[in-house]
């Protein structure tokens, strides 16, 4: 299912009918609100893995590979890889899995191996293992410990995520289980915004209403 | 239905032929025109009928598809040029927008009003250089962004002026000229509602209460 597809499901849904071209709940709020909607659904499928297992997990339908993400220098010896979008927040650093360096030649790194925010501060005070990629994510960067020239690759990333939020035509990476979550959030959530009273005068007052 | 055959239901309701009453071809053109924007107007909606947080007159345009054919014949598309300041002047005979899209591709322009064109103007979600907009002035649209230079409008217009063309014989006596004339561009069923609007200002002018009489008993009750 692509996103645009998602969002005309979810404004007919709201509006009864196909929306007016005034509608004031647009494609565009769609396509936010279906962003959080996506969040919800990850971290609640992290506790059902939770409750079920008792380990906390996301399904791999959940995750989406990202290439050809640029590095560059941030500072002495770290390195930058912007993100699409800043992970799902589950876990310590569960909504981001697997990130490898790509050169030119097509030759793959070994994964990097993930410090949590409380490891990032002391694991320098620790002898370095050797061979391994170090790194850790913070918003949507991913800094990267290494004595080697990074910028020189690209990234490739795996994460949480719904696919391209920027173009609507894509392919939303959201398995159909749990589609009816999102569709429920937003519809109830624009469904309230709409029986809200408007104030339509500019009379210096929100408070006098008129419908 | 032709203006001549109005023309003569009119004569006939004003019961011409007993004497009661006699509406002139200026009259008529007068009426006729006058009713059917009258028609137009009731079926684009009444304020009157509108309630508190109910802001919908009893029939009023897009209600239906009904009322949507009645209006038809009145329903034009029409290619706006935008200058560099994002303004395009109403068409001559404007009366109200059904829809505006962008000339290629029909994207829909959102109609706005001026007080929370602020909101619109700065969304971040919606920013108008990808989701123009547009504000009703006094004398034409306002676009935004301003660099749009074309868009397409479609919009009810003022009716197309009914003339009953004649000619005088030689006795004096106005004669149907077709080539003259100004055909209604109302179907058979529109039509009748017109012409109970023109009887009602004629039954007025005439003080002929029997006439207005039919005539609030047709538009209340229908044909």
């Amino acid at each position: 299912m692509t996103r645009q597809a998602l969002i005309e499901q979810i404004l007919r849904q709201v509006y009864g009918t196909q929306p007016s071209d005034d509608a004031s709940i647009t494609p565009g709020l769609v396509n936010q609100m279906i962003n959080q909607g996506i969040g919800l659904m990850v971290k609640q499928n992290y506790k059902e893995a939770i409750q079920l297992d008792g380990v906390g997990y996301v399904n791999n339908s959940f995750y989406l590979t990202y290439k050809g993400l640029a590095v560059s220098l941030d500072e002495q010896f770290i390195w930058k890889v912007n993100l699409p979008q800043i992970p799902i927040a589950i876990g310590k650093n569960e909504g981001i899995s697997t990130l490898q360096f790509k050169s030119t030649e097509g030759e793959i790194s070994k994964p990097v191996v993930w410090l949590s925010q409380d490891q990032v501060t002391y694991f320098q005070s620790l002898q370095q293992p050797t061979g391994k990629i170090l790194a850790y994510q913070q918003g949507d960067h991913v800094y990267v410990y290494s004595t080697l020239i990074l910028n020189q690759y690209t990234a490739t990333i795996t994460i949480v995520s719904g696919g391209d939020s920027t173009n609507l035509s894509s392919t939303l990476n959201i398995p159909d289980d749990y589609i009816p979550g999102i569709v429920d959030y937003v519809v109830k959530s624009l469904s309230q915004a709409r029986l809200q009273i408007q104030d339509a005068a500019n009379d210096g007052s929100d408070a006098i209403r008129t419908a | 239905m032709t203006v001549d055959e109005v023309y003569q239901l009119v004569l006939y309701s004003t019961a011409k032929n007993l004497q009661q009453g006699y509406v002139s071809p200026d009259d008529f053109n007068l009426t006729i025109n006058q009713a059917q924007k009258s028609y137009a107007s009731y079926l684009l909606g009444s304020f009157q009928q509108y309630t508190p947080g109910r802001p919908i007159a009893r029939v009023e345009f897009g209600q239906n598809t009904i009322v949507r054919t009645r209006l038809a014949p009145i329903i034009y598309w029409y290619n706006l040029s935008v200058d560099s300041f994002g303004y395009s002047p109403y068409p001559g005979d404007y009366l109200q927008t059904d829809a505006m899209v962008s000339i290629y591709g029909y994207q829909r322009i959102r109609s706005v009003q001026q007080d929370s064109l602020y909101s619109y103007y700065n969304s971040v979600i919606d920013p108008v250089a990808t989701n123009p907009i547009y504000i009703l002035e006094d004398t034409g649209f306002r676009f935004f962004p301003n660099n749009i230079s074309q868009a397409k409008l479609s919009y009810v217009r003022n009716p197309p002026t009914i003339t009953w063309g004649y000619t005088l014989d030689p006795n004096g006596i106005p004669v149907y000229d077709a080539n003259s004339s100004q055909q209604p561009v109302w179907d058979d069923a529109a039509m009748l509602e017109v012409i109970v609007r023109a009887l009602a200002i004629i039954g007025v002018n005439l003080q002929m209460n029997v006439i207005e009489q039919y005539s609030m008993a047709i538009k209340n009750q229908g044909q």
